[in-house]
């Protein structure tokens, strides 16, 4: 295999491309995490004089990465991110360029500012901006270590916890709560992706008083839940959820109840994306974690509908523990 | 007398002692009047309130008036002023120490308490996969090998449980002879609890089972002690199969009857796990050839729903199969949710498989109707909650088995069959759970669904609110006096 030259940015982009694709990178976190990386190298990497440039590149590299993989609403957040930063040093560099003093956003998409502005020079941006990717690069890689210094304020002692499936974050979450107070977690085995025997078995590992329950049981066990905690995929534009599968019924049987569901999300997972239709998010996986092929008579004969992630609806949330 | 040095502290004993040595003769007769007077109006007062309970119990021998047979302690006859205080039964109470033991002296079968119970549930039975090795002398040996099945959940289902039971009763009645010196009323009871001992210990009777056993008890009470025991047990051989005819065969025709009027084509029918019942409406439904299509929402690690998603393949029925968590997914499509139950409750509750309540609520937020078929044979006077109240807490590992084959193939066969190891490094092996003191594993069998998430119950006397469970049960009772 010939060595991939780091400084060859198409190429760069194509490799990230193939692996998004083939889901080797997975998850809202890892997939931030490699998109800041990738539009680093290609800031600096990639030759241009003039942000609009950089602006154009960023926007089509972009656009590559969630062509490869559409769930991924990080890559456009990271994205946004980026373009955000830019516009911001060029600003500081060049202020009031533009006559139109009032907001900048409407004022470009009434077509003021097509013929972009940011043409000036600008030696120091590129380090500039070079800069600010590698403050969002910090925040990304302390986001759940600040959520967790939430822990405290949410979590008390003797509270029953139910969890569904393995989120890192959720599970920094409770492991800080867990060193100073005492509490019990129920987590959800997630079928047939088993996400929450992982996630039980590592609360176990902590100390904490884990108990593994079938997705079945949710509705039974509810009355003696105090909390829910989820995770989250991404964060939709009307405050909805894309969370594993399950995540649903969950959060119906907490509002059934009257139980606080209480999501952890850092901000990179929070998207504009409007969920006109929710049946974009789910992610259908193949059918043999349900049905194997041992009963190949069966499959060819039925359907099976096996999602990977579930749309919760913005009412069923309570509260959005982030970073910031 | 003797003069006793009495330090300060005097036991209350040793105070009576001097008390009655300082009185003198008559009122030491006195006082022994009053205490023998005493003791025979406690003596008098509980006869009668002895009568009062017979008479009770006997009025209410045929009705359906406790669930639970296996009531170790009668109620608390302490003295006249303090109420009978009514104590859940046994196998409710199993965090009290005291009542363990007690039970475990009067077990047939002594079972192995689980290793790690669930605190929630602590009240609850919760005992390690039994063992095999079990062969009493007082137990038939078909009952031995109903109870093995059982236990191996082999037969599985309300009505096939009761049914198959109510044949292997038929055989242990065939085989049974009176002793000498005894009728064959009395004594065929205690025969059968002990039987049905046996039967409880391997799995946890079913409501169906409970309502049958009842029955044939009521049966044997009334039989005439002239009647010789072999036209004694041709009575009793009548009697169970009129059971079955009338309360499973002919029950379950009219329930089909009455929900084949509310299925129409084009219908998008969501149903939980395996019911007996809902699989008789489909297939008929389709023979009628109403067009419409089916959906199995199935539940781990029971895996029920393969089963009844392939007899519905055979019938050639359009089917899509998920497990619960997609629900979120397919009821926007569903019309109607249609299941069986295990049993029904007073308040309208219906117990059946873990996880229709999941499905119960989901119906409930789409707006769906959700349709429960129940022969009124598994109605029960019980009132229960929630799922906490009462339930069947079944074996641990059977969770960590990650492998989604349906129980058909998990059955224990001679011929060693592939089975695809799943060597996933993040799986939980047995051996590990057990060590981690922090983890626990929790596998319900059943749970409750509110009344007020039930649209209607389909039974053999029509269609009725599930809140009407008591109205039934009382025009029953009526009918047998």
């Amino acid at each position: 295999m010939s060595a991939t030259n780091p400084k060859d940015v198409p190429l760069q982009v194509d490799i990230l491309c193939d692996k998004l694709r083939r889901r080797q990178v997975f998850g809202s976190y890892n997939v931030a995490m490699e998109t800041i990386k990738l539009i680093r190298t290609v800031v600096s990497n990639s030759k241009w004089s003039s942000a609009t440039k950089i602006i154009n590149t960023i926007k089509d590299t972009s656009k590559k990465l969630s062509a490869a993989q559409p769930i991924e609403l990080a890559i456009k957040n990271i994205t946004g991110r980026v373009l955000h930063l830019i516009r911001q040093e060029y600003e500081l560099k060049y202020p009031n360029e533009h006559e139109y003093q009032g907001d900048p956003v409407l004022y470009r998409y009434l077509g003021g500012d097509k013929q972009s502005k940011l043409d000036q020079n600008c030696y120091n941006l590129k380090s500039n901006i070079i800069e600010g990717i590698k403050e969002i690069i910090d925040e990304l890689e302390s986001s759940s270590h600040n959520i967790s210094s939430q822990a405290l304020e949410h979590i008390h002692s003797n509270e029953i916890i139910l969890t569904i499936g393995k989120s890192e974050t959720v599970f920094t979450f409770l492991k800080e709560a867990a060193r100073s107070r005492k509490f019990q977690v129920i987590v959800c085995e997630t079928a047939p992706f088993f996400n929450g025997h992982e996630m039980a078995k590592l609360l176990a590992i902590e100390g904490i008083e884990t108990t593994l329950i079938t997705d079945s049981a949710i509705f039974a066990i509810m009355s003696r839940v105090n909390k829910v905690i989820l995770g989250a995929h991404a964060v939709t534009g009307n405050g909805g959820l894309v969370a594993i599968t399950g995540s649903q019924p969950v959060a119906l049987a907490a509002k059934f109840t009257g139980t606080p569901v209480v999501v952890c999300a850092g901000l990179y997972k929070l998207s504009l994306k409007y969920p006109y239709d929710t049946d974009e998010f789910y992610m259908p996986m193949n059918p043999d974690s349900a049905i194997n092929f041992e009963n190949g008579d069966l499959i060819e004969k039925v359907d099976v509908v096996n999602p990977y992630f579930d749309f919760v609806s913005p009412d069923l949330v309570s509260l959005f523990i982030t970073n910031v | 007398m003797s003069e006793q040095i009495n330090g300060p502290h005097q036991s209350n004993k040793s105070k009576k002692k001097i008390q009655t040595q300082n009185m003198t003769k008559a009122e030491r007769r006195e006082l022994q009047e009053k205490q023998r007077a005493e003791k025979n109006q406690k003596k008098q007062e509980n006869t009668q309130l002895n009568l009062a309970q017979q008479k009770k119990t006997q009025q209410l021998a045929s009705s359906v008036s406790s669930l639970d047979l296996n009531r170790t302690s009668q109620p608390n006859q302490l003295s006249a002023s303090t109420p009978n205080i009514r104590k859940p039964p046994a196998q409710m109470r199993q965090d009290d120490p005291k009542m363990v033991k007690k039970i475990e002296k009067t077990q047939t079968v002594q079972r192995i308490p689980v290793q790690k119970p669930v605190a929630l549930f602590s009240h609850l039975t919760q005992y390690e996969k039994p063992q095999s090795n079990l062969a009493q002398d007082i137990v038939h040996p078909s009952i031995i090998s109903l109870g093995l099945k059982f236990s191996e959940f082999v037969i599985v289902g309300g009505n096939a449980r009761c049914i198959a039971m109510i044949d292997v009763f038929k055989k242990v009645i065939h085989d049974y002879v009176t002793p000498p010196g005894s009728s064959l009323i009395r004594h065929l009871t205690m025969y059968l609890g002990k039987q049905i001992d046996y039967l409880t210990s391997a799995r946890v009777l079913a409501a169906s089972m409970k309502s049958a056993i009842r029955h044939l008890k009521s049966e044997i009470s009334i039989l005439s002690i002239d009647l010789p025991d072999i036209d004694a047990k041709e009575k009793l051989y009548d009697e169970l199969d009129n059971f079955i005819l009338k309360n499973i065969t002919i029950a379950d025709q009219y329930i089909v009857h009455q929900t084949l009027q509310n299925i129409h084509d084009g219908d998008v029918i969501l149903t939980h796990a395996r019911s007996s019942v809902v699989l008789a409406v489909f297939q008929a439904a389709y023979d009628m050839g109403i067009k419409f299509r089916v959906i199995v929402c199935d539940s781990r690690p029971k895996l029920e729903g393969k089963e009844l998603l392939k007899r519905l393949v055979a019938t050639g029925i359009p089917c899509t199969y998920i497990l619960s968590n997609a629900l979120g997914v397919v009821m926007k499509e569903v019309t109607k949710v249609i299941v069986g139950a295990s049993a029904l409750f007073s308040n309208g509750a219906v117990m059946s498989r873990a996880g229709t309540a999941v499905v119960a609520m989901m119906a409930n937020e789409f707006q769906v109707p959700f349709i429960v078929c129940c022969e009124t044979y598994k109605f029960s006077d019980v009132v229960r909650l929630d799922s906490f109240v009462w339930n069947e807490i079944g074996d641990s590992d059977e969770l960590l088995d990650l492998t989604n084959s349906e129980p058909s193939s998990k059955l224990p066969s001679v011929v060693p069959t592939l089975t695809n190891m799943q060597s996933n490094a993040s799986m939980i092996r047995r051996s590990e759970w057990r060590n981690l003191d922090s983890l626990g594993i929790l596998n319900l069998h059943y749970d409750v669904t509110p009344s007020h998430l039930v649209t209607m119950c389909v039974c053999e006397i029509g269609i009725i609110s599930s809140t009407s469970v008591v109205t039934v049960l009382r025009d029953l009772l009526e009918k047998k006096e």
